[in-house]
């Protein structure tokens, strides 16, 4: 019994683990150069849903550096987990919801913590692109809407618990709860070999560079990506872990 | 977070495609200022280099010199030399007396063709004295020097990289006091070196 027992967990768990993504190619709506108009992406593992707050409070107590107490003001702002009660207890945020008010270097740490790294940009668009049923439903203009819809509503108070329905990956939530770090997140927007840090005009020359409307999404993302500095938090900024060989 | 909200302004203007404009013209560098001895010294990160000795070193090797601080790579041909230029050019403008207390720590983005000799040839052909140290960092903790230094930058398919350029003034125990982002008139810069 007892070995049946674990064998049924094993599953369970194999099931929950992270999902295997590409190879593939990630077209950018808005690419920076020439040479980047499609951009191949190696075969990757995923985690399946964003990291929750409760998997944020275990690493928190394995390494209470990264608590809210003692993290560094180099790596966090002051509101780094500013939605938990106290530096190791939630109070009103569902442990199953994802972990928001972290930074990209905290993101990291915990991403090295669990064996892993965070998705690179084409990485993460690339599991992104994807519906229920297709890998790439990027030029789909219903599943584009419904994302917009999503980042057209406010932020709720509390942020429900991860568990969306699973994309053709097998991944979840990675559009319609959070925002999500990704490793290179500092190449958003640079688009020129730049003595010129603006980053306003782009807002003129990409978007009318595109002729898609649809792409609207992914511009929100990367003008997004594009403004935030390494330590900032947001109430509506989260991660999830990528992984270069299965974790298991 | 308030530039993203601007941002999200400036991304809700791009929903009527208009007519790209040209280019704009380049901006003037933007200094900013900061009181000294506030906020974190950068030289918690524990980063370890190669520099052009092939020596491992940190990012504090030039504690107690008041630092400007910048990153590069090696295969540039246009806005890493003008780069080194610019640096050169605000230590030439120093007083006398802090002239020869200030160093330079170019830090590369590119650890698999920036190799010690590469910089050696560097730190020659741009005849950079002592005052100078070129290293480079793993690819990983290149990406977190420049996010604390606020650079921005990406790797293209051809092994360039785009990047944007800020000259930071450390103190002497590594907290920012000032920087330059963009390159034009670095007065403001070297009046806070000056202090």
């Amino acid at each position: 019994m007892r070995s049946l027992a674990i064998v049924a967990l094993s599953a369970g768990i194999a099931a929950a683990g992270p999902a295997h993504v590409g190879p593939g190619i990630y077209h950018p709506a808005f690419p920076a150069s020439p040479s980047e108009r499609d951009i191949a992406v190696a075969g990757f593992w995923l985690d399946r849903e964003p990291v929750t707050n409760a998997d944020y409070l275990a690493f928190v107590h394995a390494v209470p550096a990264w608590s809210r107490d003692h993290a560094r003001s180099l790596f966090v702002d002051k509101d780094y987990l500013g939605h938990w009660a106290s530096s190791d207890g939630l109070g009103t945020a569902l442990p199953k919801a994802p972990v928001v008010r972290v930074s990209w270097f905290s993101a990291r740490a915990y991403c090295a913590w669990r064996g892993g790294r965070l998705p690179r940009e084409a990485e993460w668009e690339l599991a992104a692109a994807a519906d229920a049923r297709h890998r790439d439903a990027s030029a789909d203009p219903t599943f584009q809407a419904q994302i917009l819809r999503w980042y057209a509503k406010p932020t709720p108070a509390i942020l429900p618990a991860v568990g969306g329905a699973a994309n053709a990956w097998g991944v979840r939530d990675l559009h319609g709860l959070v925002w999500e770090w990704v490793e290179d997140f500092t190449a958003s927007l640079v688009t020129s070999d730049s003595r010129d840090p603006t980053r306003s005009q782009v807002c003129g020359a990409e978007a009318a560079a595109s002729k898609d409307p649809s792409a609207y999404a992914t511009f929100m993302r990367t003008a997004f990506r594009g403004s935030l500095d390494g330590r900032d938090t947001a109430t509506s900024l989260g991660f999830r872990c990528a992984y270069d060989r299965s974790p298991r | 977070m308030r530039r993203a909200i601007l941002l999200m302004f400036a991304a809700a203007c791009s929903a009527r495609p208009a007519e790209r404009p040209a280019a704009p013209p380049p901006p003037p560098p933007v200094v900013q200022v900061r009181p000294a001895a506030v906020g974190p010294s950068i030289y918690e990160l524990p980063i370890a280099m190669a520099d052009s000795k092939g020596a491992t070193i940190s990012l504090g090797v030039n504690a107690g010199h008041p630092t400007l601080i910048s990153m590069f790579y090696g295969s540039c041909v246009v806005a890493c030399p003008a780069l080194i230029g610019a640096i050169g050019h605000i230590l030439d403008q120093l007083p006398a007396a802090s002239r020869d207390d200030v160093r330079v720590l170019l830090v590369s983005f590119d650890p698999a063709r920036d190799t010690p000799a590469r910089l050696a040839e560097l730190v020659r052909s741009h005849r950079l004295d002592a005052r100078w140290t070129l290293a480079a960092p793993s690819e990983l903790d290149a990406r977190t020097l420049a996010a604390v230094l606020g650079i921005r930058y990406r790797v293209v398919a051809n092994g360039e990289f785009f990047h944007t350029s800020a000259i930071v003034t450390l103190d002497r125990d590594g907290r920012e006091i000032a920087r330059m982002e963009g390159l034009g008139d670095p007065g403001a810069l070297i009046a806070a070196l000056g202090e």
